[in-house]
C-alpha cells in the first residue's frame, strides 16, 4: 500500500517510474457503415500511468468511444496494440471494468446481487462477496437500497451502483463511458463530487470518455482532446493542476474548459 | 415513471390504496356476477320453452347437480388428478426441451440453419394431428398422449425462447463479458434470466396448447382423465355430465391462465422494467 501511494505521489508530480496501466500504441480501427468504411481511430497513441485520471474529450464520431471499447477488449484493433499492465488486451474481463452510460445493471438482480455477480463469477467465497459488496454499497451511499431492484432506482443511483459493481472487482483500470450523460444537472454535480472523492482516495487509474469539456476539467488529472479536422487522432492535451474536490462552476474549471473547447474548435474552419 | 428520492424508503413499497367508494372497488366483480346470473336465467328460460328435450339441453341446476355428484363420488377428482399428472409430466419436459432448443437455436448458427426452419414449420401443425401417428408408434397408452402434449407446447416455448435470447441487448452481453462471465455462468446468470419475460409468454402459450392437445387426446383413450369423462358422458347420453366436465375444464384453464401465468407475467414485466409503472 505504501509503495502504491509513493507511485501515485510521483505520478501526480509528473514522473512515471512504474509501467503504464494502459497504453494505446499506434492503434487503428475502422468500421464498415452504410455510408462506407469509417476509420474511427487512426494511429492513436496514449499512455495512462498508475493512479492517473485521464479524460478523453471530443465530439461524437471522434473515435473516443472506440478507444474505450478497445481498452475494454470488446473489439480488437486493426493495427497497433492496446497494452494493459504489460500484457496485450485480447478480451474483455474484470481487470478493466466499464461504467456505461446506459442502464447496464441487470434488472433481475437486486443492487447487491449486481455488485456481487462479478465476485461470484471470479469464484470468491460467499462471505468475502458479502463483505466486499457491503463495503462498496456503503461507500456509494447505497446500503439502504442494497435489496432494491433496478427499476426502483433513480438515474443517479443506477450510476452509483454501476461504480460500486466496477470497483468491487478492484480493476487495474476503470473505464467510464460518458457515465453522467443521461443525468440531470443537479444529480451530475452531486456525482462529480462523490466520484472524485472516491476515485482519488482509492488512487484508481481511470480512462473517462466525455463530450463535455467542463466535466473533463472537473474530473481529470489530464485532458486529452480528440477530433477536429483529423478524426481518430489526438489533437492535444492539458494537465489539470486544480485542487480537489473541484466545483464545476469554479474559475479554474471554467478557464480550462474554454481552453479545451478552443482546441476542439480550433482547426474546424 | 417514478424514481425514489434518497430518503424516501416508503416509496419502495406500493403506496396505500386511495380511498375509493365501495361501489367503485367492487364494480368489475359485480358486473361479472350480474352477467353470469343473466346468462343462467336465459339458459333456464330456454330450457323451460321445451324447444329442445331436457336430455339434449339440461337446466343449469341439473348440470350443477351432476357436478356435485361427480365431486362427491370422486370421479371428477380422479379425472382431474390423472389429467393434471399428464400435464405436469408433459409440460415439465416440454419446458426443459423448449428452453434448451430455443437457446440453442438463438446462440448456435448451425442449429438455427438446421432445426430453426422445421421448428417454425411444425408450429403450423395442430399437435393433435400427431395422434394417429403416436398411436402407431407408442400404442394406445399414456406415452402417446404425452407425445402429443409435448409436441403441443414444446415448439411454442422454443420459438418464444429464441426470440427472447435474440432480443437480449448487446449491452448485457458486453457487461457479462466485462464481469468475467463465460460458458455455463453466462447462460445461468445472464442469458436465461434476460430472456425470461419472453420465455414466460411462451410458457403461457405452451400451456394452453398442451391443455387443448391433452383434452383432445384423452377423448380417444379409455384411460381416466377429463377428456375421457366427457366421452363417458356421451356414451351414456348424459349431457348434464358432459357440461359439468366442460365447466371443470374451463375452471382449470382459467385458474392457470389468470392466476398463475398472468401474475407471473406481470411480476416479471415490472421487475424487468418492461411494464408501465403507475
Amino acid at each position: 500500500m505504501a509503495s502504491q501511494l509513493a507511485i501515485v505521489a510521483e505520478t501526480r508530480a509528473g514522473i512515471h517510474p512504474a509501467p503504464n496501466k494502459i497504453s494505446f500504441r499506434g492503434v487503428s480501427k475502422g468500421f464498415s457503415t452504410p455510408g462506407g468504411w469509417v476509420r474511427a481511430l487512426d494511429d492513436f497513441s496514449l499512455d495512462i500511468a498508475p493512479g492517473e485520471f485521464v479524460c478523453l474529450v471530443g465530439p461524437s464520431g471522434c473515435g473516443k468511444t472506440t478507444a474505450l471499447n478497445l481498452a475494454a477488449g470488446f473489439f480488437r484493433p486493426d493495427a497497433g496494440a492496446v497494452v494493459s499492465d504489460g500484457a496485450p488486451v485480447l478480451k474483455a474481463g474484470p481487470e478493466r471494468m466499464v461504467v456505461f452510460q446506459e442502464q447496464a445493471l441487470f434488472p433481475w438482480m437486486t443492487v447487491r446481487g449486481n455488485v456481487e455477480l462479478g465476485l461470484q463469477l471470479a469464484g470468491k467465497p460467499r462471505k468475502e462477496r458479502q463483505i466486499t459488496a457491503a463495503f462498496w454499497l456503503r461507500r456509494m451511499n447505497l446500503d439502504r437500497f442494497q435489496n432494491a431492484y433496478i427499476y426502483q432506482l433513480s438515474g443517479g443511483m443506477k450510476q452509483r451502483a454501476q461504480l460500486a459493481r466496477a470497483l468491487a472487482l478492484s480493476p487495474a483500470v476503470l473505464l467510464m463511458d460518458e457515465p453522467f450523460a443521461a443525468l440531470d444537472a443537479l444529480t451530475k454535480d452531486m456525482l462529480y463530487a462523490e466520484f472524485q472523492t472516491i476515485l482519488s482516495a482509492t488512487h484508481q487509474t481511470v480512462l473517462f470518455i466525455t463530450h463535455n469539456v467542463r466535466e473533463a476539467a472537473v474530473m481529470a488529472d489530464r485532458i486529452v482532446v480528440m477530433g477536429g479536422s483529423q478524426p481518430g487522432r489526438v489533437r492535444g492535451e492539458f494537465t489539470v493542476d486544480l485542487q480537489r474536490p473541484r466545483d464545476s462552476d469554479s474559475p479554474g474549471v471554467t478557464e480550462l474548459s474554454s481552453k479545451a473547447l478552443e482546441m476542439l474548435k480550433g482547426d474546424e474552419g | 415513471m417514478t424514481t425514489i428520492a434518497k430518503d424516501e424508503m416508503e416509496g419502495m413499497r406500493p403506496s396505500p390504496l386511495q380511498h375509493k367508494h365501495w361501489l367503485e372497488t367492487w364494480r368489475p366483480g359485480l358486473s361479472a356476477a350480474a352477467f353470469l346470473v343473466a346468462v343462467l336465467l336465459v339458459w333456464e328460460g330456454i330450457v323451460r320453452t321445451h324447444i329442445w328435450p331436457p336430455y339434449l339441453l339440461p337446466s343449469p341446476l341439473t348440470v350443477l347437480d351432476r357436478l356435485w355428484d361427480g365431486l362427491r363420488d370422486g370421479s371428477v377428482l380422479r379425472a382431474v388428478t390423472s389429467s393434471m399428472r399428464r400435464m405436469a409430466i408433459g409440460y415439465s419436459i416440454s419446458i426443459i426441451l423448449g428452453v434448451g432448443l430455443g437457446v440453442a437455436i438463438a446462440r448456435v448458427k448451425l442449429m438455427e440453419e438446421t432445426i430453426g426452419l422445421p421448428v417454425l414449420g411444425l408450429q403450423a401443425l395442430p399437435s393433435i394431428t400427431w395422434l394417429p401417428l403416436a398411436l402407431l408408434w407408442f400404442g394406445l397408452n399414456d406415452k402417446a398422449i404425452l407425445f402429443v402434449v409435448l409436441l403441443g407446447s414444446t415448439l411454442a416455448i422454443t420459438q418464444a425462447t429464441t426470440d427472447g435470447v435474440k432480443n437480449i441487448p448487446t449491452l448485457y452481453f458486453r457487461t457479462a463479458r466485462n464481469l468475467g462471465a463465460s460458458g455455463p455462468g453466462l447462460y445461468l446468470h445472464i442469458v436465461l434470466p434476460a430472456s425470461l419475460p419472453h420465455v414466460i409468454t411462451g410458457m403461457k402459450l405452451g400451456w394452453s396448447f398442451a391443455w387443448r392437445s391433452l383434452m383432445a387426446a384423452e377423448l380417444i383413450f379409455f384411460t381416466p382423465g377429463l377428456g375421457h369423462l366427457l366421452e363417458v358422458g356421451r356414451e351414456f347420453n348424459d349431457v348434464a355430465q358432459m357440461m359439468a366436465v366442460m365447466l371443470v375444464i374451463v375452471m382449470l384453464g382459467l385458474t392457470f391462465d389468470r392466476l398463475v401465468f398472468l401474475r407471473l407475467e406481470r411480476f416479471v414485466q415490472t421487475r424487468w422494467g418492461l411494464a408501465q409503472r403507475e
